[in-house]
């Protein structure tokens, strides 16, 4: 654990302690010390406290088709990455998607992203698309989850479609990065 | 204070209390851990030997906000971020978009994008635009970084317009926009 580092003056006596507290436990506090792998980076658990993460990526090519009008989705159809993260947590998706009969303004395909039991899928961060398949359309939107309770969560894609559909995703790729 | 290169010990050399308050104290409170101020800030740069905690931040607005301006304007709600940097900052934005009212052109788009208040050169070649021939709901996100600022405090806000081809209201909703500082 971090402590303030001592200021030393002159003609005190230098002790062990002193040292041990202030330059090795403290060392042991900084990047270097708590970097375990390559591609990782650091950020802050709370005022002097760090820790490192790795950034995360998932992918599919699996044509998912929806019909709901709320969000859903399972781990297997959804693509899922499980993060540590301090409250914080960067999320940016793409998928292609489309509507598959009654193409027309109000059939919309939706994809979100949520932070499972800790926020719900919105249309706030969502991607919104009316077209039909042969529009070859692929979007992308990130969101900023944000007063999360820190610890291990799970990110996850989910979709809906607003006008009946069937909404169809295919070549969707998440990536999270924890902060 | 600043980093300072920590010296070589000699042996025999007295050790001054000045010494370790530069080499031990001073250095370690320029370590990241040190400035670590909150939860969830990123370790930067600042310049040789220098490093700062900065915060990702995000702002939305999902209320509905109209414009028929063929240049770009910010409308109610913003978003906007006030952010500190050294330098660099990658912008990530989206918005719902439409067109609510006239004619439609598959060659005339309604944009949004980012404009770094008091630098300019964002919002118009770093849009994201939707061109329809009816109300289509298009929603979708943009990124873009910003390099080679002066480092301090700046703020960048959405704007919104539309392309001067046909005369159409454009419509925006749930916009987004995040900031990572660098």
């Amino acid at each position: 654990m971090w402590t303030a580092p001592v200021t030393f003056v002159s003609n005190a006596t230098l002790t062990a302690a002193q040292l041990n507290a202030a330059l090795r436990d403290n060392m042991l506090e900084t990047a270097p010390a708590k970097a375990l792998q390559a591609g990782g980076y650091f950020t802050s658990n709370s005022a002097n406290s760090i820790s490192e993460r790795s950034i995360k990526r998932s992918t599919t090519t699996t044509t998912l088709s929806i019909t709901s009008s709320t969000y859903v989705s399972t781990a297997t159809s959804g693509i899922e990455i499980e993060v540590e993260h301090s409250g914080s947590i960067l999320a940016m998706w793409n998928t292609r998607l489309h509507v598959s009969a009654n193409v027309g303004p109000t059939n919309v395909a939706c994809c979100s992203a949520t932070v499972l039991n800790q926020t719900s899928a919105s249309d706030l961060w969502a991607i919104k698309h009316p077209g039909a398949t042969e529009d070859l359309f692929r979007a992308g939107s990130a969101w900023l989850f944000t007063g999360l309770t820190p610890g291990t969560d799970a990110v996850r894609l989910s979709y809906r479609v607003v006008g009946g559909g069937p909404a169809i995703f295919y070549q969707r790729e998440l990536i999270v990065m924890p902060l | 204070m600043a980093w300072t290169v920590p010296r070589t010990w000699a042996a025999e050399d007295p050790i001054t209390a000045a010494q370790l308050n530069q080499q031990v104290r001073d250095n370690l409170l320029e370590t990241e851990v040190a400035k670590a101020t909150a939860a969830g800030q990123l370790l930067m740069t600042t310049g040789n030997n220098g490093v700062a905690m900065r915060a990702p931040l995000v702002d939305s607005a999902s209320g509905t906000v109209s414009t028929s301006s063929t240049t770009p304007v910010a409308l109610s709600g913003g978003p906007s971020i006030t952010f500190t940097h050294g330098g660099n900052a990658l912008i990530l934005w989206g918005a719902e978009i439409w067109m609510s009212a006239g004619t439609g052109s598959v060659t005339s788009a309604m944009r949004c994008g980012p404009n770094m208040i008091g630098i300019g050169g964002g919002a118009i070649s770093r849009s994201i635009a939707h061109a329809a021939t009816n109300d289509a709901h298009v929603a979708y996100g943009g990124h873009t970084l910003f390099t080679g600022m002066t480092p301090g405090t700046n703020t960048v806000e959405i704007n919104y317009w539309r392309d001067n081809v046909t005369v159409l209201t454009a419509s925006f909703a749930n916009r987004r926009l995040i900031v990572v500082p660098f």
